[in-house]
């Protein structure tokens, strides 16, 4: 008897840890995407890490400014079942604009929309626990 | 049943009915009352109204005239103040507010927001260093691929113009033409100028 509970001691001490970094995971988001329309105008959407962690080979997002105060957007999808990569990019108008320092150091969510003229028209950030590792 | 108790039941009867009626009674004679009471405000308020009616009116204000504040007659509570008194007074106050310039002042600055000063022009240098990039993006705009030596030419041009307004026209040209898949970009995440 005592020669088993020896033995199931690392079993046991291996399920315990497991156990408790399953129940202190917690929700976890990660997602990443763009799409463009026949006209220029298009989107992107997801995390930084949902992008960097996508299978496609070109998928990525920046927010960039740079010391003359330019500002631009740029994301790119690669399509895992076709290879095709869709790839956008913006500078923000005013209402935008206003976010960027934001978005410069965002760790979360973001959804960005450009119109024709490639023009940001549209900035959406959310700096939730589910989408970063710290 | 006994008899006692028959007594019992025949006076508990008695006494419901008795206090029934007596709730009654006090019921509809306070409702009489109430109703002689409101009888009576309502005269004493007609006759009231009667009186007011048959006061002279305010003499009206003179036009354009300048006063302040409250008239003898509205002070000693022999005039009221009508509604065609209130108007008087608000557009009084209305042509004093537009005489002194107070909406001016406010309107004027709301309404035409100073336009920012234009942007000195161009040093010759810097019209030299837009000329090489607009040549380079119309290169790389015939080719329909930018690679990161374009790239880095065109942001070396571009980094003379700071944040001049015809340095974002450059770049605006690229991202649209990748927008529009007439240009490819280069793979790197540092490919744009």
């Amino acid at each position: 008897m005592t020669r088993f509970v020896k033995k199931m001691v690392p079993v046991l001490s291996v399920a315990v840890l497991g156990g408790a970094s399953l129940a202190y995971a917690g929700y976890t988001s990660e997602s990443a995407y763009c799409y463009k329309n026949a006209d220029g105008s298009g989107a992107c959407y997801g995390s930084f890490l949902g992008f960097q962690n996508h299978a496609g080979s070109s998928t990525q997002a920046y927010f960039y400014k740079n010391d003359g105060g330019s500002k631009s957007f740029y994301g790119a999808y690669t399509n895992t079942s076709t290879g095709v990569t869709t790839s956008g990019n913006c500078t923000p108008d005013v209402a935008t604009g206003a976010l960027w320092s934001k978005a410069l150091s965002l760790t979360g969510y973001f959804h960005i929309q450009w119109d024709t003229t490639g023009t940001c028209t549209y900035l959406y950030l959310n700096n939730g626990s589910q989408y970063s590792n710290f | 049943m006994s008899a006692s108790s028959l007594r019992g039941w025949m006076l508990g009867l008695t006494l419901a009915v008795g206090s029934g009626v007596g709730s009654y009674l006090a019921v509809s004679h306070g409702q009489e009352a109430q109703d002689k009471r409101l009888e009576q405000v309502a005269e004493e308020l007609s006759s009231l109204r009667k009186a007011v009616m048959a006061r002279p009116a305010a003499p009206m204000p003179v036009q354009g005239g300048v006063a302040a504040g409250i008239p003898p007659t509205m002070q000693s509570g022999e005039a009221r103040l009508r509604p065609e008194d209130l108007d008087a007074i608000a557009a009084r106050m209305v042509t004093q507010l537009q005489q002194s310039g107070a909406f001016e002042s406010s309107e004027s600055s709301e309404r035409e927001p100073r336009p920012p000063p234009a942007p000195p022009p161009l040093k010759p240098e810097q019209q030299q260093a837009l000329a090489r990039a607009n040549s380079l993006v119309d290169r790389v705009l015939a080719t329909g691929k930018l690679t990161m030596e374009d790239t880095q030419e065109i942001r070396r041009e571009l980094a003379q113009l700071k944040s001049r307004a015809e340095a974002d026209e450059v770049r605006r040209r690229i991202m649209v033409a990748i927008n529009k898949n007439q240009l490819v970009p280069p793979e790197s995440p540092e490919g744009l100028p």
